[in-house]
């Protein structure tokens, strides 16, 4: 389950370099903090690599999990911590390219404040609509979209999330007008769709998925550069007509920032060996996230046009969120 | 027949490799973290989720579950003893269970709390395992508008819970619904009651506030009385007693009933479950007045809705992908990590696996019945503690939990202020349980009313247009003019008549 980038903006090439003369790892117990509460994506992926990197280097790995204020809290903590090493971070994409856009004082700088890692797992959103709607392909809904403005709604996990400004830049592209209706979680959103409150989402493959195979949703494209080993008949939204259009979710690993470049390299090295484990990868698979066990400068890369790209949707469509 | 063979295999299924020994342990755990304050069914479920990780999917979930079951249960531990509800789920356990605890009944009271949890579990899990599908799809008709009304429903029910006075009833659930409404707006993240403070336009928790107005007005009042030696126990009875069960089925039936049925609904948990109960058995009951000041019947009705509610938050995980609770949202993600993919294929993909969650629900509730049975003496010497030595423990506990849940100086602040203000309402005589019946359901009422009238363009007709819709409203309607004392009269004189 070794999945190459699904949606990433950078393009998908290097493998982590191999470390020569290698870094010796800090003899210091790492801890992995994690932005939100066990359970999730990212608390699976940090308890994860620990029980992985603990065996392979014999050292301790904790997981942290520091909640609140949407990962703000974690973030602001890790970019206080020495980059010895010792403190690892498990970013969410929304932490390091949306909140920052969307909070008034973050409290941490996602470029300046950390050293890049990698982008370990991501997975792609899902455009699904209610199967009583007469659409089943990207251009019909978008026609539908027009000729119904006041039916066409849409849920998403929350104001700012990746399905909220995925689907705000889906209608600044094809001029359409949909109502967004936040619930808390994707869960809750993907519940109302099927019960038909809704008419359509972009929402987190995982949570949908189950739905579609059943019958329950109708998916009309996927969010990725490239179509989804589990629903491989489903077209992306770019083979469906809107060029350049993806939308989905990662997490990176990061640490403090200024770490050295040796010391860098060797965890990069090591997480992204870790991450392309076959057993690693299907623990994560079960979360709905592929491995991208990326590059420092793609993470890089990914957060600038990432952010980018947000900035501008935020702005063109007013959105806030305190 | 076929059925029968099914849960016959289930329990085969699940019962091999040492899985009692991880009930019992897993069983205890949840009840303990039940039993603090602060720390929730869900917080239990999601911790021990990443300590299953290396276990096999089998007794992974069977520990979950019995996390889940235990955490729900342990919560009336502490509401009976110290009147602080251990989980949101036992608020309205406080309101007999420790009334009883004062006269000297607590053992009792937790034998009766031991009895009505384990007959809610068991009847939820035997609709479970009986009404699975169909209950799932009835629970996915309740839209926006739906839930509007259920609300709706439990507020004009709430002035009916406070026993003496009904406008100061109707005051304190004001109150709640108030506190319900500080913090952003759901559709557009609008700052409401925020005043440019960051940590206000996240809201008031339900959790550090009930910590708050149960935990720290509590300890306050416990500070300022003279040493009280009532709660002293003679060690009553710990043993359930039959007669509790079989002079009260009717409202074991009509709670388990009512819990597995809000458990079923996404969005509504067990504190909802366990409120509502409560309400239908005080006005179903002959002893109305007992309510509030130990009655048997109102205890055993909070136990057993909440109990039955945690089958039924299963039910639309395994039938839906939906979890019908918190504690349910966490399970599914576990069920997902370990390769079980609850859902609508589960039928053709696994059809087995319901009846294995049925063998380890009947296994967890047997396990909750043993501790019930063994725990509750330990658990009396807790009354024999002085009260001037166990507060400050309390008031730690209360601290810790409310922190605990994210971790944020702010929310002691509000518990701090919540005891503070909750206990000079209780000195004024104003009851506790419509306030936090007031911000449980006043979150639910503004983000469903504020969800459909964006859904409808600002259109109210459908909520009382749809036809689940109508129906909630015309029962709301009947609710409140049933409160009004001399329509009530009328319509209660016409009865007799009629027969």
């Amino acid at each position: 389950m070794n999945r190459r980038s699904l949606f990433l903006a950078a393009p998908a090439i290097a493998i982590a370099p191999r470390a020569r003369a290698q870094e010796a790892w800090p003899t210091r117990p790492t801890t992995i903090v994690v932005p939100y509460v066990p359970g999730g994506p990212s608390d699976i992926l940090a308890r994860t690599l620990a029980q992985h990197l603990q065996a392979r280097l014999g050292q301790p790995f904790v997981v942290e999990n520091r909640t609140g204020a949407n990962g703000a809290v974690a973030a602001q903590y890790v970019a206080r911590q020495a980059p010895d090493g010792a403190t690892l971070f498990v970013a969410a994409s929304g932490i390091m390219t949306i909140n920052p856009l969307l909070l008034a004082r973050a409290g941490y700088d996602p470029i300046r404040d950390f050293t890049p890692l990698t982008v370990a797992i991501s997975a792609p959103n899902l455009l699904v609509v209610n199967p009583g709607l007469p659409v089943t392909t990207l251009p019909e809904l978008i026609a539908w979209m027009r000729a119904n403005p006041d039916k066409a709604s849409y849920g998403s996990s929350g104001i700012g999330s990746s399905e909220h400004l995925g689907m705000e830049l889906f209608a600044q592209r094809t001029d359409t007008r949909p109502t967004h209706i936040p619930y808390p979680g994707g869960g809750a959103a993907a519940t109302d769709l099927v019960s038909g409150t809704l008419s359509l989402a972009l929402l987190n493959m995982a949570t949908v998925v189950p739905q579609v195979q059943a019958g329950r949703l109708r998916a009309i494209a996927v969010g990725g550069r490239t179509r989804h080993p589990l629903l491989p008949e489903v077209p992306t939204i770019m083979e469906a007509g809107l060029p350049d259009f993806t939308s989905g979710s990662w997490h990176s690993i990061v640490a403090p920032r200024g770490m050295a470049a040796p010391l860098a390299t060797r965890i990069q090295s090591e997480v992204t060996t870790t991450l392309r484990l076959p057993e690693v990868g299907q623990r994560l698979a079960a979360t709905g996230f592929g491995v991208e066990a990326s590059s420092a400068t793609e993470l890089t890369t990914t957060i600038e046009s990432e952010t980018t790209r947000w900035r501008d949707v935020v702005r063109r469509a007013g959105i806030a969120a305190g | 027949m076929d059925a029968l063979n099914n849960l016959a295999g289930g329990f085969a299924h699940v019962l091999g490799g040492g899985a009692v020994w991880h009930a019992l342990w897993a069983t205890l755990i949840g009840i303990i973290i039940g039993a603090l304050p602060g720390l929730t069914a869900t917080m239990g479920v999601a911790l021990l989720t990443t300590l299953t990780f290396g276990m096999g999917p089998n007794v992974a979930m069977l520990v979950l579950v019995c996390v889940y079951v235990g955490a729900i249960y342990g919560g009336s531990r502490s509401a009976i003893l110290l009147n602080i509800p251990g989980t949101p789920a036992s608020a309205a356990s406080t309101l007999d269970g420790f009334p009883l605890a004062r006269q000297g009944l607590a053992g009792r009271a937790m034998g009766i709390s031991t009895s009505g949890s384990w007959l809610g579990t068991l009847f939820g899990t035997l609709i479970l395992a009986l009404f699975a599908p169909s209950f799932g799809e009835f629970a996915l008709q309740f839209g926006s508008y739906e839930m509007f009304w259920v609300a709706m429903f439990g507020i004009i029910i709430a002035g009916s819970l406070s026993g003496g006075d009904p406008l100061k009833g109707y005051i304190a659930g004001f109150i709640g619904l108030f506190v319900a409404t500080i913090g952003q707006e759901t559709n557009h993240a609008y700052a409401r009651f925020a005043y440019g403070n960051g940590d206000l336009a996240g809201g008031l928790g339900l959790l550090p506030v009930l910590v708050g107005v149960f935990g720290v007005a509590e300890v306050l009042s416990a500070m300022r009385g003279p040493a009280v030696k009532a709660v002293s126990s003679k060690i009553d009875s710990v043993i359930p007693r039959l007669s509790d069960v079989t002079k009260y089925w009717k409202t074991i039936l009509r709670s388990g009933a009512l819990g597995t049925f809000i458990g079923a609904m996404p969005g509504l948990g067990e504190d909802i479950a366990a409120w509502t109960s409560y309400a239908a058995a005080k006005r179903a009951s002959k002893e109305k007045e007992k309510f509030g000041k130990g009655s048997i019947e109102g205890l055993m009705s909070a136990e057993t809705g909440e109990s039955a509610c945690v089958p039924g938050a299963i039910i639309p995980v395994l039938t839906l992908a939906v979890p019908g609770s918190a504690p349910a949202a966490v399970l599914m993600a576990a069920m997902m990590i370990h390769g079980l993919n609850p859902g609508p294929m589960l039928a053709i993909t696994a059809p087995e696996f319901i009846y294995q969650i049925v063998a380890m629900l009947v296994i967890a509730d047997m396990v909750k019945m043993f501790y019930g049975l063994v725990l509750v003496r330990p658990l009396l010497w807790i009354l024999l503690i002085p009260r001037e030595r166990l507060m400050p423990i309390v008031f730690v506990l209360c601290t810790v939990g409310a922190f605990a849940i994210t971790s944020r100086l702010f929310d002691i602040w509000v518990m701090l202020g919540a005891g503070l203000v909750g206990f000079i309402l209780r000195e004024l005589r104003f009851p506790m349980a419509p306030l936090v019946l007031g911000i449980v359901l006043g979150d639910l009422l503004d983000k469903n009313l504020l969800r459909g009238l964006v859904l409808s363009g600002g259109d109210v007709t459908p909520f009382f247009t749809r036809p689940i819709s109508m129906g909630l409203c015309a029962l709301t309607l009947i609710a409140a003019l049933w409160s009004i004392p001399s329509v009530a009269g009328l319509l209660r004189r016409r009865k007799p008549a009629e027969a």
